[in-house]
């Protein structure tokens, strides 16, 4: 399973990046293919309605010696695809001698700098633009880590979990993070317009859930702050699912990730099921899971580092009988996750946007 | 979403049940056919993909009339050239008609079932099992204007599992990429049927003179093919079947744990 790095461009900045380039009235959208080996796939409609689809290959860097494997990786996307489809190479950055490359094996490639050069068959699009010619990333970049770990945690879930106005003490009531805390996050959502200003009473609210949620996600990595261990369910996770319905547990679990957003938007069939658990021992015992060799796991248990953490706050029983996360802790654990994880973390934003009153108390 | 080649090969097998409908008593559907009747829900990456038909015939049971080439040429199928047993329907599809080595005499590939032509039928090893493990089942069309509807003997998840294990150890050693899918259609029935009920129909098989000897045989497959190691050749010719699709690692090694958990239980049994 091939892990997302920070580096790697996510689907929304591949989307925004190519509707900046398209002609006017061309349209452009994610495509769910569930077979599909690509990264992340694309559907372009022209003016006149008609379609073409584009598998993409995403990159953090690329080298020259990858060049190979990455030929062979856009082709195995490519055909993939049931519709007839054109391959894509998006990458932070792409130097000079690599695109002269790139395009002498006439593979289509977007970079973050706004270097582009793509064909597309049908319907007829070629793209050509020229961004920066030395890698942007390795400068200087914006304070990172300011929303990381769980105090930021509980703060920024407590402003997600409810609309309504917040004095100070409220949130630290809700979140139960101390008073300094959450005086230093309010101010620095205060800095970024993801909070307004605090008025004469004092009090504030959230300007737009879905930026604190992207700001917050961007931040904190439930891979990387919590302990994670990696199971095989021989029968595959629809038992697990219905083992986890049944079983009787002393300690509390839920699932987050492809399993949860499934509950509320459903995406392509899922390959790996997430689940935090305060005792993984125990759960893995009840739930029939084995320790998975090498590449195999097909469950992964996220233990959180601290007890009672955020992750197990807000959690509901879901219409299987199972237990999941709050939908703003699985969208963000879906935009820090592998493969096609971070697209279905858009299409559970999407469903958030949509049904808000129905989550966001 | 089925399959137009799968649609074809169910309507083939209609074909030739409602031609074989006066010897029913002595037909047993077997092969993927027959799995995917028992394995359907199960949750695996590749469709559920057949382009044949298997029937195994218990020729104890086979009344003289009609006879198997008189019904199958009636109904429009065309006897394969290359070896007994084998049938084309219309559509191209091909049906095969096996008789268990134990109850087909003594030709080396042609079946001794007088009075019925010996090349109708072909000798096979490893589906003696199906003529003991198999209960009624009734088989419709996938297609909405075909009506037929057959109640059908189909052989167990444990017969199928035996001649799927028989058939794999028979063609192991070549490493074809062709025999991947019978590795596959092995981890379906693991993954789809309880492991205590499969190792109870196997209990009650190893029992039975029939098929002590094939399910013996099919054991020690299992044990070599699949429980010995998560790498041995089962398992990984099940998990090559989802190259591309699905993931082989995951598929090699369920069907590894879910062997050694039938053979554990069949040694609990003992």
């Amino acid at each position: 399973m091939k892990r997302t790095t920070a580096a790697e461009p996510t689907p929304r900045q591949v989307i925004r990046a190519l509707e900046e380039r398209l002609p006017r009235g061309w349209e452009i959208r994610t495509w769910t293919s569930s077979r599909s080996a690509a990264d992340l796939t694309l559907v372009v409609t022209a003016p006149d309605g008609s379609r073409g689809w584009i598998a993409i290959e995403t990159r953090g860097t690329v080298e020259r010696r990858s060049l190979d494997q990455i030929t062979r990786a856009l082709q195995r996307a490519v055909e993939s695809e049931p519709l007839p489809t054109a391959g894509l190479l998006v990458a932070r950055y792409l130097s000079a001698p690599l695109r002269a490359e790139l395009e002498d094996r006439r593979i289509s490639y977007l970079d973050l700098t706004g270097n582009v050069r793509m064909e597309l068959a049908t319907p007829g699009l070629f793209l050509s633009d020229r961004g920066a010619d030395s890698d942007p990333t390795r400068g200087a970049g914006r304070p990172r880590n300011t929303l990381k770990g769980e105090p930021a945690a509980r703060i920024v879930r407590a402003l997600l979990d409810s609309s309504r106005s917040w004095r100070i003490k409220d949130l630290v009531t809700a979140s139960g993070a101390s008073v300094g805390a959450t005086y230093r996050a309010v101010e620095y959502l205060e800095s970024q317009g993801l909070v307004t200003e605090r008025d004469e009473s004092k009090t504030f609210r959230v300007t737009k859930w879905t930026s604190l949620l992207r700001a917050w996600s961007a931040d904190y990595d439930t891979f990387a702050v919590n302990r994670v261990t990696r199971w095989i369910h021989p029968r595959g996770i629809q038992a697990v699912l219905d083992r986890a319905a049944s079983a009787e547990l002393s300690s509390r679990y839920a699932f987050t990730g492809s399993v949860a957003a499934a509950q509320w938007a459903p995406f392509a069939p899922t390959r790996a099921a997430l689940a935090y658990s305060e005792a993984p021992d125990e759960t893995s015992e009840a739930w029939g899971l084995r320790p998975a060799p090498e590449g195999t796991a097909n469950v992964l248990l996220i233990e959180p580092s601290v007890p009672d953490g955020i992750a197990l706050v807000g959690t509901s029983l879901a219409a299987p009988g199972f237990i999941v996360a709050a939908p703003a802790q699985v969208a963000a654990d879906l935009l820090n996750g592998p493969g096609r994880n971070p697209s279905e973390g858009e299409a559970l934003i999407a469903w958030m946007d949509d049904n808000e009153e129905s989550w966001r108390l | 979403m089925t399959d137009e080649l799968v649609i074809a090969a169910r309507r083939a097998l209609l074909d030739a049940l409602e031609a074989l409908g006066d010897q029913a008593e002595s037909i047993i559907l077997v092969g993927a056919q027959a799995i995917y009747l028992h394995t359907g829900s199960a949750e695996v990456a590749i469709a559920e993909f057949t382009t044949d038909a298997d029937l195994a015939i218990d020729p104890r049971a086979l009344q003289d009339d009609p006879l198997i080439e008189a019904a199958m040429t009636a109904a429009g199928f065309t006897r394969g050239t290359t070896n007994p047993g084998v049938w084309i329907s219309r559509d191209g599809v091909q049906v095969d008609l096996m008789v268990p080595a134990l109850v087909a005499g003594k030709g080396r590939r042609s079946v001794d079932a007088p009075p019925h032509d010996p090349h109708s039928m072909r000798k096979s090893a490893g589906l003696e099992a199906a003529l003991v493990d198999r209960e009624l089942r009734r088989i419709s069309s996938f297609e909405p204007e075909d009506q037929r509807s057959f109640s059908t003997l189909v052989a167990g998840p444990a017969a199928l599992l035996i001649a799927k294990l028989h058939k794999l150890g028979e063609r192991v050693d070549q490493r074809r990429a062709l025999d991947n899918k019978d590795a596959h259609d092995i981890y379906r029935i693991l993954i789809a049927i309880e492991t205590d009920v499969l190792a109870r129909s196997i209990e009650a098989l190893r029992a039975d003179e029939t098929c002590s000897e094939v399910v013996t045989v099919a054991l020690q497959h299992l044990g070599a093919y699949f429980a010995a190691d998560v790498s041995s050749a089962g398992n990984t010719m099940a998990g090559a079947a989802e190259a591309e699709l699905g993931d082989p690692a995951q598929v090699a090694a369920s069907t590894h744990l879910l062997a050694v958990d039938l053979f554990e239980a069949l040694s609990d049994d003992d």
